[in-house]
């Protein structure tokens, strides 16, 4: 097929560091009134998948990207795949962030492609000591091919397996001990698990307590009524839930200031509200780094 | 204990049907928690079609104000378990619709939908294809004259050619619209379109070309050399003019560069 072509080459970018700030997603909604009025934001971060066909998407990151650092953050790695990950995909990957030199690379703790199918979902692994060490090969491979650390992220789960043995936050501090990759701690996705599957919260951010959290997200969920229960869906399409917020502060306590970002993928809004809904989480990081300083 | 790999066969199986035993497998993984273990697999079957459709409505607009949210769910709900993607971008995915919907039988009262697919696709290609350079007429005109005949002229990456038996220009422009009326005097008659898909900055746009300039064009795609190619336009439109029709497609940027085409 046509779009299966090499990707295009060019020269190398030096990576731009993601500042302690709040930053927000690129959608293509935002290309143009982003780079025409370049309001004033920390960082940009961008799934990677939307530009490996180079083409216009391409041109238009180039452009944001002369102005902000930006953050690669993919939905297709498939870092859970028990049949390894895709070489092919891993290398476009590879020499995208060798051309657009960003600040972080993450991915997510889940799986999306199996016996070549891509599901376009983030679903969950059994928490065993086999996918552990299944996820550490795939984020090995990853590391190897980018050439440094990647953080990885906590997905929403809406179900457990009947024979997971760990716990989730353990699962994820041994991912990061064995593979020397950090965390993108995902703010909703711990309160939407938290709520749906009646873990608390309080305890899993203390079970987490001195991983190497180098990235948080922030969006809003969506609360699905299935049978007689309200299931918690993390569709990213709305503002963050005040309970989300107050689990952020809690977060900033006990890991410090660490960049943030406003994820809003459905319903997407004007740039102006995500940029406001950024300020919000900019405030508390200024507070978080007030109260760092003072310590 | 199951392994990984079963829990993802038994998933992949699941997630692609509604019923039977692979349902059954991969419901059994899943411990019992408050609420039916098919309906917690469903959370996650209906992520996969909802914005796996959401992706076809985004690639097919005049496909979707065609022929209605409904219709277009039900065909997509078809075509993704059918076709699902086989790469984990977006970009690469739907390429198939067209095809799909020539054998989709509901589909049949409107026989020009798959040719109206076809020529959403090309836009979307054209948009993610990677950029190059336009062929400067003054490198053409510096040729010898003797060396025309034989020249291959390579069409841009963002290229692409479309025919239709069917106006799909102006459906998908009626239907873009979504001006029904506008699609509806389009429906009875029945006139082809030979259409070009270029890129213009960075949008994709399309170009309503002669059945000669058509077939000319789409020989140079095929790497015939201009005399081949403009016999090819001739054999479709006697009244077909090599030199007459390069100076539109120099103006708009059809072709490559000359430094990257064989000589």
């Amino acid at each position: 097929m046509s779009l299966d072509g090499p990707f295009p080459a060019a020269t190398d970018t030096a990576a731009t560091a993601i500042p302690v700030a709040a930053g927000i997603g690129l959608r293509a909604a935002h290309f143009e009134v982003l780079t025409q009025t370049r309001p004033a934001i920390g960082w940009l971060e961008i799934h990677p998948e939307n530009y490996l066909g180079g083409g216009a998407p391409l041109a238009y990151l180039e452009r944001a990207r002369a102005h902000y650092p930006v953050s690669m953050h993919g939905v297709g790695l498939s870092l859970g795949s028990a049949d390894g990950l895709d070489g092919r995909h891993l290398e476009r990957l590879a020499a995208l962030a060798r051309r657009i030199g960003p600040g972080l690379i993450s991915e997510h703790v889940s799986w999306s492609v199996h016996d070549g199918i891509y599901f376009n979902d983030l679903l969950p692994l059994p928490y065993t000591e086999e996918s552990l060490a299944a996820v550490c090969r795939n984020i090995e491979r990853a590391q190897e091919a980018f050439g440094r650390t990647i953080l990885v992220e906590n997905a929403s789960t809406y179900l457990q397996f009947a024979h997971s043995t760990i716990a989730e936050p353990d699962f994820l501090r041994a991912l990061a001990e064995r593979t020397g990759c950090g965390l993108l701690l995902d703010v909703n996705n711990v309160y939407v698990s938290c709520r749906n599957h009646g873990w608390d919260a309080a305890a899993y951010l203390e079970a987490l307590a001195g991983a190497p959290v180098g990235e948080i997200h922030l969006a809003g969920h969506a609360e699905n009524r299935v049978g007689d229960r309200i299931v918690r869906i993390d569709d990213h399409g709305s503002h963050v839930a005040p309970a989300v917020w107050a689990l952020y502060e809690a977060v900033l306590a006990s890991f410090g200031p660490v960049p943030t970002l406003i994820e809003w993928d459905t319903d997407i809004p004007s740039l102006e509200v995500l940029l406001a809904e950024a300020g919000k989480a900019q405030a508390l990081l200024d507070w978080a780094i007030r109260h760092a300083d003072a310590a | 204990m199951p392994t990984l790999l079963e829990v993802q066969q038994a998933f992949r199986d699941a997630l692609l049907t509604r019923e039977g035993e692979a349902v059954e497998a991969a419901t059994g993984l899943i411990a019992p928690d408050g609420l039916d273990a098919s309906a917690r697999l469903q959370i996650h079957r209906n992520h996969v079609f909802l914005t796996l459709g959401d992706a076809l409505a985004g690639l097919y607009p005049a496909v979707h104000a065609m022929v209605g949210e409904g219709f277009f769910r039900a065909a997509a709900r078809r075509y993704i378990a059918a076709q699902p993607p086989r790469q984990p971008s977006l970009y690469a995915f739907g390429g198939e619709l067209a095809a799909f919907l020539e054998g989709f039988e509901p589909a049949s009262g409107l026989p020009y939908l798959p040719d109206l697919a076809r020529l959403e696709w090309a836009m979307h290609e054209s948009f993610h294809a990677r950029d190059e350079p336009a062929l400067n007429a003054a490198d053409l005109a510096r040729l010898p004259a003797e060396a025309l005949e034989g020249r291959v002229l390579r069409l841009r990456a963002d290229a692409r050619l479309v025919r239709s038996a069917w106006p799909v220009a102006r459906l998908w422009q009626a239907a873009s619209a979504g001006d029904g009326e506008a699609v509806a005097a389009i429906d009875a008659c029945l006139a082809p379109d030979h259409l070009l898909v270029l890129r213009d900055g960075l949008d994709a746009r399309l170009w309503e070309l002669s059945a000669g300039e058509w077939h000319w064009l789409a020989a140079c795609a095929k790497g015939q050399g201009l005399g081949a190619a403009a016999e090819a336009g001739l054999a479709a439109d006697p009244g077909f003019d090599l030199a007459a029709a390069l100076t539109p497609n120099l103006q708009r940027g059809s072709f490559a560069p000359l430094s990257e085409t064989p000589a």
